[in-house]
């Protein structure tokens, strides 16, 4: 017995050896930086003199920070829009992709290569493309606005609308997209999209892991087209949509790149996300203390928000 | 002797790496000698780290000074490293603890390092007589030594002028060398040259005051306001003459229509461009500084000739009563490794030939007082003499060594593009003002703490 137990503490001396590296990479990496980051939240701290304590005076100055307030709701909102739209576009993408088709690897292929270009280069090109006046975009979509500007005028105008209607739908025009503060947020929404090739990808190795057998049932009890989608593939699915959804909430919490570039958080603070004001309030106003009570602020949300998700799975996904 | 066989194409892997491994130990790339910033010397010579934020023809004069330090004497070696945003790169080396020798900065973050001790005093030159107060224009002096110690060393001064477009002045049937002097006559004559188009758009602008939006915040300096009160270390934000200033501003996108504007601005190219709106011919008059005539010279020669520099009008109608100036300058952060041969650098850039070749190759004016005939004579800025005038001006106003700074501009900024939107000028400015105090009471009461915590 004192034998087996002292080989025992020796294998575990051994293992821990081995493993060692990992543990003080975490340690030095994420566990010390973690604390700090945690001790400087209740403090004044500029990198640059020592801390000063301040207590929980960091947290409750969030709560009047009309910035802070401004990105938390944006970010609110991307997450919320996004977040599902992401998801059911991958998904609609996939089933396509899925298709039986000759040139299904082209069109695989097209469809991920987004995903390998850099986020700022995405950006740069989209600020170009989606200029009022310069752009492709605008300028394919001018003629279709007249027309349809055109049209919805004629209707107002049979319904007896104000005149301030029927010349604002007579002359509608393509949106300003990221000058426009109603619309810079829509933009980057609909920009997100641009980058799922890899949720695609998920989707799609999930869509060859249902079971043929499943559908060749379903085949036999009349389920075909929209039933078999609902009550086969969709089922089926779950664990790869839980998956992906996870995943999207916590980038969708983390989105900086993109607007950073494009909008740099305007016009006003229309785009100012979470992580961009964290990052502008530690390192361009030398706010560390506050940026840190962020920091933790965020990963408490993200937390939160993983758990319910987690919570609601015991529901809705189904493992086999 | 199928193992042994089954062991050679690991054996052949392994020699293979070997002599990869060893080729790239002897002839594989390694850092060039004096690329080396780690401060060891190298062929005899200290190398002292520069880390500067000029790119393009600007970098280049500051090369040349540099080439000029390096050739004077054989004892150190200064090594230039251009990098955009050097005050954050900078600040993080400091308090990573591994700042460069010297480093680049300007007027907003010089708060943020005084406040935190960042910076290391320049008291040896003082105290050896190589520059002194009166060297520089009393502004100048004032962003170098905020509280009288001297921080830094004014590299390019830089004050505001109206550019105007000469042939499109004629065109619109105003005299082409008559500028306006107030802001009343500014308005009129931007209405006079602005066009619309047929569909209704605008082709062409008189003035637009977000072009370049780099002084929105101190906007309200051509309107008779005194932003920050040294004494009291007050922002003023609301003052009545800012209220008029932004009530001036958000005029613009109501006479212009917001949406039209929206979209002609959005045809504007990059600033440094043939596309600038001023340079294509969009824009008629344009706030600029004094660099922008070596761009209009690159960018676009048929201007040349064409337009003409004159003090920027104020609300009172008299001319150099009010203006921005900022500098940039060179400083040597705490924690540099070799202070003392970073001084000597500073005391030879600062040197009356040094500078001036530095400014004159960047169309700037001189930071010092005393000017050399040759100065002017060399300058190929053609409105040089007017440029240098204006640094002695009376009414120049700068961003204060307060750390609050950078959240202040921020604020205003905010402010200015909320009444661009419509919103109530007196309501969001009384707002920002009311932020402003919040932040400045919640500092002071800090700044006292860290008075406490400091050992005696």
């Amino acid at each position: 017995m004192s034998a087996n137990s002292r080989i025992t503490w020796r294998q575990q001396l051994i293992g821990l050896a081995f493993a060692s590296p990992f543990i003080v990479g975490v340690a030095l990496l994420l566990v010390i930086p973690l604390s700090l980051s945690f001790y400087y939240s209740f403090c004044h701290y500029t990198m640059l003199t020592p801390p000063i304590w301040v207590g929980t005076k960091n947290y409750t100055q969030l709560l009047s920070d009309h910035a802070f307030l401004r990105s938390l709701f944006n970010t609110c909102l991307f997450s919320v829009i996004s977040v599902p739209l992401a998801l059911a576009w991958s998904f609609l993408l996939a089933l396509l992709l899925n298709a039986p088709n000759r040139l299904r690897n082209v069109y695989r292929t097209i469809v991920f290569l987004p995903s390998l270009l850099p986020l700022v280069a995405t950006a740069v090109i989209w600020r170009w493309m989606l200029s009022p006046m310069h752009g492709p975009v605008n300028f394919f979509l001018q003629f279709p606005c007249h027309w349809v500007g055109g049209i919805l005028s004629q209707i107002a105008l049979a319904f007896h609308a104000s005149p301030a209607t029927v010349h604002t739908l007579r002359h509608l025009k393509p949106p300003l997209w990221l000058a426009d503060g109603k619309w810079a947020m829509t933009t980057i929404i609909l920009l997100s999209l641009w980058g799922v090739g890899q949720t695609v990808i998920i989707f799609l190795a999930g869509l060859d892991d249902v079971p043929l057998e499943l559908y060749e049932s379903a085949a036999l009890d009349g389920a075909m087209g929209w039933r078999r989608l609902r009550y086969v593939t969709l089922p089926m699915l779950t664990p790869v949509i839980f998956f992906n959804l996870v995943i999207g909430i916590i980038a969708s919490w983390q989105i900086f790149d993109l607007p950073y570039v494009m909008t740099h958080g305007g016009p006003g603070r229309a785009t100012l996300f979470y992580s961009m004001y964290l990052f502008e309030a530690g390192f361009q106003q030398l706010r560390m203390g506050a940026a840190c009570a962020m920091a933790w602020v965020q990963l408490i949300i993200i937390l939160l928000l993983t758990t319910i998700a987690f919570w609601s799975a015991r529901k809705w996904v189904h493992y086999r | 002797m199928t193992v042994q066989w089954a062991k050679w194409p690991s054996r052949i892997t392994a020699v293979a790496i070997a002599i990869a491994a060893a080729y790239l130990l002897i002839f594989g790339p390694r850092p060039d000698s004096y690329h080396r910033a780690d401060g060891s010397k190298i062929r005899g010579r200290l190398v002292v780290s520069f880390w500067e934020s000029w790119t393009g023809f600007e970098a280049r004069a500051m090369e040349g000074v540099v080439n000029r330090f390096n050739r004077s004497q054989s004892k150190i070696y200064v090594h230039v490293v251009e990098m955009s945003n050097p005050i954050t790169k900078s600040l993080i080396s400091i308090a990573g603890g591994d700042p460069p020798d010297i480093m680049a900065l300007w007027s907003q973050p010089m708060g943020q390092f005084m406040a935190n001790n960042a910076l290391v005093p320049l008291t040896p030159l003082v105290r050896s007589g190589v520059v002194r107060r009166g060297s520089f224009p009393g502004w100048i002096w004032r962003l170098c030594a905020p509280h009288g110690v001297l921080l830094t060393l004014p590299a390019t001064p830089e004050t505001n002028a109206l550019f105007w477009n000469k042939i499109l002045f004629a065109r619109a049937g105003l005299n082409p060398n008559k500028p306006p002097r107030s802001i009343k006559q500014l308005d009129q004559m931007a209405a006079r040259l602005t066009v619309f188009g047929r569909d209704g758009r605008i082709k062409q602008a008189g003035f637009l005051p977000n072009q370049p939006d780099w002084w929105t915040a101190q906007w309200s300096v051509w309107f008779g306001n005194q932003l920050y009160d040294h004494h009291t270390r007050y922002f003023n934000i609301d003052t009545p003459q800012a209220i008029a200033a932004y009530r001036w501003y958000a005029s613009w996108p109501k006479k212009l229509g917001r949406n039209r504007l929206k979209l002609f601005e959005s045809g504007f190219g990059q600033f440094a461009s043939a596309n600038n709106p001023f340079m294509d011919g969009k824009v008629a008059m344009v706030m600029q500084g004094t660099y922008f005539v070596q761009f209009i010279q690159r960018y676009n020669k048929q201007l040349i000739g064409h337009y003409g520099v004159a003090p920027f009008p104020t609300a009172t109608g008299s001319p150099r009563s009010a203006n921005w100036g900022d500098c940039d300058m060179w400083g040597i952060p705490r924690g540099a490794r070799h202070v003392k041969a970073a001084m000597k650098v500073l005391a030879f850039f600062i040197q009356q030939r040094n500078i001036e070749f530095l400014n004159e190759k960047q169309f700037k004016a001189s930071p010092l007082l005393k000017i050399s005939h040759q100065f002017y004579k060399k300058n190929r800025n053609p409105f040089i003499h007017e440029f240098q005038r204006e640094m002695t001006s009376p009414g120049i106003q700068t961003n204060p060594a307060n750390p609050m700074v950078a959240r202040v501009n921020t604020e205003i900024l905010l402010a200015a593009s909320r009444v661009w939107g419509g919103e109530s000028v007196a309501a969001t400015f009384r707002h920002a003002q009311d932020m402003v105090d919040r932040w400045q009471r919640d500092e002071r009461g800090l700044d006292l703490r860290a008075q406490m915590h400091k050992p005696q």
